[in-house]
C-alpha cells in the first residue's frame, strides 16, 4: 500500500509519515501543492493525505485538479478550519473524509485505513469474530463462550464497529460520527457510557477483557 | 508649494457649495436687475413715444385748422403760458425743404442735416445723435393734407438721466447682492456642512486615539446628515460589541486555558524530572493527551460562542421537521439517562417544520439535555415539549434538578458561571453559554424559569422563519 502525503510543516509530516510508515505502508512525502500534484499525477497511490493550506498549490485545488485528470485516488484532507461549511466545501471537491488539526495520529490512520478498505471493495462478511466472540450481522446474533448476548441497538452497532476493525484504535470522535452521525461535543460523554454498558454485557463476565481504553486517544477491540 | 493651501481649498466641498450658491444667487439677481432696467427703460421709451405722437396729432390738428402761424401761436403761448418747451417741431415742405423750425433752446446741437436728405416716411421713427454727447433726438412724422409733412420729436435726455440714476441704484444692488450672496453660500455651506465636520472629528479622533466611545452628536431634525449620524453610531456601537465580545472572548480563552495548560505542563515536567517505572510515563503522555484534548474542546465551544455572538457562525439554514432532530438529539442521551435511571418523557407533534441549522440546534438541543440530565437526581425526570405558535416555535426543557436559585437564575447564560451546587459535576459550564447564542444567531432567545427544589424549565423561542 502506497500513500503520499501533501502537508508542508515538516514536524506533522514526519510524525504522519513515520506513523504510517510503522504501520505497514509505503508513504511519499510532498512539501507543497505543486510538487504534490506532480507525484499524484505521476504515480499511483492507494489514498492520499492533503493539507489544506499549502504553499503554491492549495489543497482543495489540488483535489480538484486530481479529479479533472481523471484520477480517482481517495483523499483525506487535513485543515484547521473546523466550520461545517469547509468540510462541506472539502468533501464536495472530491475529497473522500475530513479530518481537523489537531488530530490524533491513531484517528487518521484508522480513517486512512477505513478509507482504503471502502474504495478497495472489501468483501462483506456476515460474520465477525474476535476471540471467543462473534456475531452474526443478519441475524444481529452476538455469542461470547458459548452464550447469547442481548445488544441494544446502539450497543450492537459499536460493537461491530470495533470488530470490523480489530487492534485498530477508534476514537470518541469516531465512535460520536459513525454511531449517532454526531459531529459536535456533547459535553456530557455519551460515548464514555454507550462502552460502559457494552463492556458490562460484553466483558464483565468474561476473561480476558477485550474492549481496552487507550487513554486520551480512544478504545480498541483486542482478542487476546 | 504655495499653491497647495489653495488647491485642497479648492477640492472642499464648503468651496464648492459657496461658489455654487454664490453663482446661482447672483446670476438669478443679475438677470432680475437687468430685466427690470430694460422694462423700465422700454417703458419709459414707449411714454416719451406717446408723448410725441400726441403733440404731433395736437399740432396737426392745429396746422390744419390755422396752417403754420397756428402751431406758432401755439408754441408761443405755451412759453407764455411757463410750460417747459421740450419738443423739436419741423415743417417740411412736400420737397422736404424746412418751412418751420423749432428747437428747445437749452437742447444740445443736433445734426439736422439728415433730416433733410432723406426721404419723409410716415409714422417712421428717426434718431438724431447730437454732436457733443450721448442724448438721441427721437422725431416721427405725420404728412399732412397738402402735401407737407409735419415732424415732432424730442430728445432722450431726461430718459437718459433717469436711466442713469436708476443704473447707479442697480449697481449698489448689484454689489450688494453679491456680497450676500458670497455671505450665503458661505453660511449655507457652513451649516450644511457642520454635520460632515462632526463626523470628521469624531472619525479622526477615533482614528486618531483608538477609543471608539466617541458619538457624533444627532440633531432633532431627521434629515439625510442626521441619518448619517445615526447610522454612524449605530455602526459605531455594532464595532464596540464586536470588539468587546473578542476581547472578552480572548480573556476567556487566556484565563480557561490557562488551568489545563498548567496541569500539561506539571505532568509532563514531573514525567520528566523522575526516573519511575515505563508505566508513569505511559500514564503522565495519557494525561497529557486527555488535557490537551480538554484545551481543544473548550477553545472550540469558545469559538462557537464567540462566532455565534458576534454573528459571524456560518448558518446552513434548511428545512427541518423539529421532533425528527429532537429524537435524534434523545437518541444520543437515551444511554446516559438510562444509566442515571431517569426518565425521558416528550411532548411533542410529529410535524413541526422550521427553517433552522440543523447541526447547530441539534447541538443547542443537546446541550440543553445534557444539562438536564446532568441536574436531575438519579430516578427524576426530564421532559421535552416542542410547540407551536404563530410565527414561533417553543420547545421547552424540564428537569427535576434541585433548581435555581433566585439570584443565580439570571447567571446561568454566563460564560463558565455554575452554580454552588454543582461543583462535583463535570463540565465546563459553557454549555448554556452556546445554547444562548446558538439561538440567538437563530433570531430566537432562551429563557429559564426556576423554582428551588421543584426543578428548571428551559424554553427556547424560535421564529418559524428567519428575516
Amino acid at each position: 500500500m502506497r500513500l503520499l502525503v501533501v502537508e508542508d510543516d515538516a514536524k506533522i509530516a514526519a510524525f504522519v509519515s513515520k506513523g504510517l510508515e510503522q504501520a505497514g505502508f509505503a508513504v511519499d512525502h510532498a512539501a507543497n501543492g505543486e510538487d504534490g500534484l506532480h507525484l499524484a499525477l505521476s504515480e499511483a497511490y492507494d489514498a492520499a493525505i492533503i493539507d489544506l493550506m499549502l504553499p503554491k498549490l492549495d489543497g482543495l485545488s489540488l483535489i480538484a485538479e486530481l479529479r479533472r485528470n481523471q484520477i480517482s485516488t481517495p483523499v483525506i484532507i487535513l485543515s484547521a478550519r473546523r466550520t461545517v461549511a469547509d468540510r462541506v466545501k472539502g468533501l464536495q471537491t472530491g475529497s473522500d473524509d475530513y479530518l481537523v488539526k489537531p488530530f490524533s495520529f491513531s484517528e487518521l490512520l484508522a480513517r486512512v485505513q477505513a478509507l482504503i478498505r471502502r474504495t478497495s471493495g472489501a468483501a462483506h462478511p456476515t460474520r465477525l469474530t474476535a476471540g471467543d466472540l462473534a456475531m452474526d450481522l443478519l441475524t444481529r446474533e452476538v455469542i461470547r463462550g458459548g452464550g447469547r448476548i442481548d445488544l441494544q441497538p446502539r450497543e450492537f452497532a459499536l460493537l461491530e464497529y470495533l470488530m470490523r476493525q480489530p487492534g485498530r484504535v477508534v476514537s470518541k470522535t469516531m465512535i460520536l460520527e459513525h454511531i449517532w452521525d454526531y459531529s459536535f461535543d456533547p459535553q456530557t460523554n455519551v460515548v464514555d457510557v454507550l462502552i460502559c454498558r457494552l463492556r458490562t454485557k460484553v466483558d464483565r463476565d468474561f476473561e480476558p477483557k477485550m474492549i481496552q481504553t487507550i487513554r486520551g486517544v480512544g478504545y480498541v477491540l483486542k482478542a487476546s | 508649494m504655495s499653491l497647495r493651501p489653495l488647491d485642497r481649498l479648492r477640492k472642499t466641498i464648503g468651496f464648492r457649495l459657496t461658489l455654487w450658491y454664490s453663482a446661482i444667487f447672483i446670476l438669478s439677481a443679475l438677470a432680475m436687475v437687468i430685466l427690470a432696467y430694460f422694462f423700465l427703460a422700454s417703458s419709459l421709451r414707449q411714454k416719451d413715444h406717446e408723448m410725441i405722437l400726441s403733440r404731433l396729432q395736437e399740432y396737426q390738428a392745429q396746422y390744419r385748422t390755422g396752417g403754420i402761424r397756428a402751431i406758432r401761436q401755439e408754441l408761443a403761448s405755451e412759453k407764455y403760458a411757463g410750460k417747459p418747451n421740450y419738443f423739436f417741431v419741423r415743417l417740411a415742405s412736400p420737397a422736404n425743404g424746412t418751412l418751420f423750425l423749432n428747437i428747445p433752446d437749452q437742447w444740445a446741437d443736433f445734426d439736422l442735416k439728415p433730416l433733410e436728405s432723406g426721404a419723409i416716411q410716415e409714422k417712421a421713427w428717426i434718431h438724431l445723435r447730437a454732436k457733443d454727447d450721448e442724448n438721441v433726438l427721437e422725431i416721427t412724422t405725420a404728412k399732412l393734407p397738402d402735401g407737407s409733412s409735419l415732424q415732432v420729436g424730442k430728445t432722450t435726455e431726461n430718459r437718459e438721466d433717469l436711466l442713469e440714476t436708476f443704473r447707479g441704484v442697480f449697481a449698489s444692488v448689484t454689489l450688494i447682492v453679491i456680497v450676500l450672496g458670497v455671505i450665503g453660500g458661505q453660511f449655507l455651506a457652513v451649516r450644511a456642512l457642520r454635520p460632515i465636520r462632526q463626523l470628521i472629528l469624531t472619525v479622526r479622533a477615533i482614528a486618531d486615539t483608538g477609543k471608539i466611545a466617541a458619538r457624533m452628536p444627532v440633531g432633532q431634525t431627521r434629515d439625510e446628515l442626521d441619518e448619517l449620524a445615526r447610522l454612524f453610531n449605530q455602526m459605531l456601537e455594532k464595532i464596540d460589541a464586536l470588539i468587546t465580545g473578542m476581547k472578552e472572548t480572548l480573556d476567556n480563552v487566556a484565563h480557561d486555558l490557562r488551568t489545563p495548560m498548567t496541569r500539561l505542563r506539571g505532568v509532563a515536567e514531573m514525567a520528566l524530572q523522575g526516573e519511575g517505572p515505563m508505566e508513569t510515563y505511559r500514564e503522565a503522555l495519557a494525561d497529557c493527551l486527555e488535557e490537551s484534548e480538554r484545551v481543544l474542546r473548550m477553545m472550540n465551544t469558545l469559538m462557537d460562542i464567540s462566532e455565534a455572538e458576534t454573528g459571524t457562525m456560518q448558518l446552513t439554514l434548511e428545512p427541518v421537521n423539529l421532533p425528527d432532530l429532537m429524537d435524534k438529539v434523545i437518541d444520543l442521551y437515551r444511554y446516559v439517562a438510562e444509566e442515571k435511571h431517569i426518565t425521558l418523557k416528550t411532548a411533542y407533534p410529529r410535524e413541526l417544520h422550521l427553517a433552522v441549522d440543523r447541526d447547530r440546534l441539534s447541538q443547542a438541543l443537546g446541550n440543553l439535555l445534557d444539562n438536564a440530565l446532568k441536574y436531575s437526581p438519579p430516578g427524576g425526570n426530564v421532559e421535552l415539549e416542542a410547540s407551536e405558535r404563530p410565527g414561533q416555535v417553543i420547545i421547552l426543557v424540564r428537569d427535576s434538578g434541585p433548581g435555581i436559585s433566585p439570584e443565580d437564575l439570571p447567571k446561568i447564560w454566563d460564560r463558565l458561571y455554575r452554580g454552588d451546587k454543582s461543583r462535583s459535576q463535570r463540565g465546563m459550564g459553557l454549555g448554556l453559554s452556546l445554547v444562548k447564542a446558538i439561538i440567538g444567531a437563530h433570531q430566537g432567545y432562551v429563557e429559564a424559569s426556576s423554582l428551588p427544589d421543584a426543578g428548571s424549565v428551559f424554553a427556547v423561542y424560535l421564529p418559524k422563519q428567519l428575516q
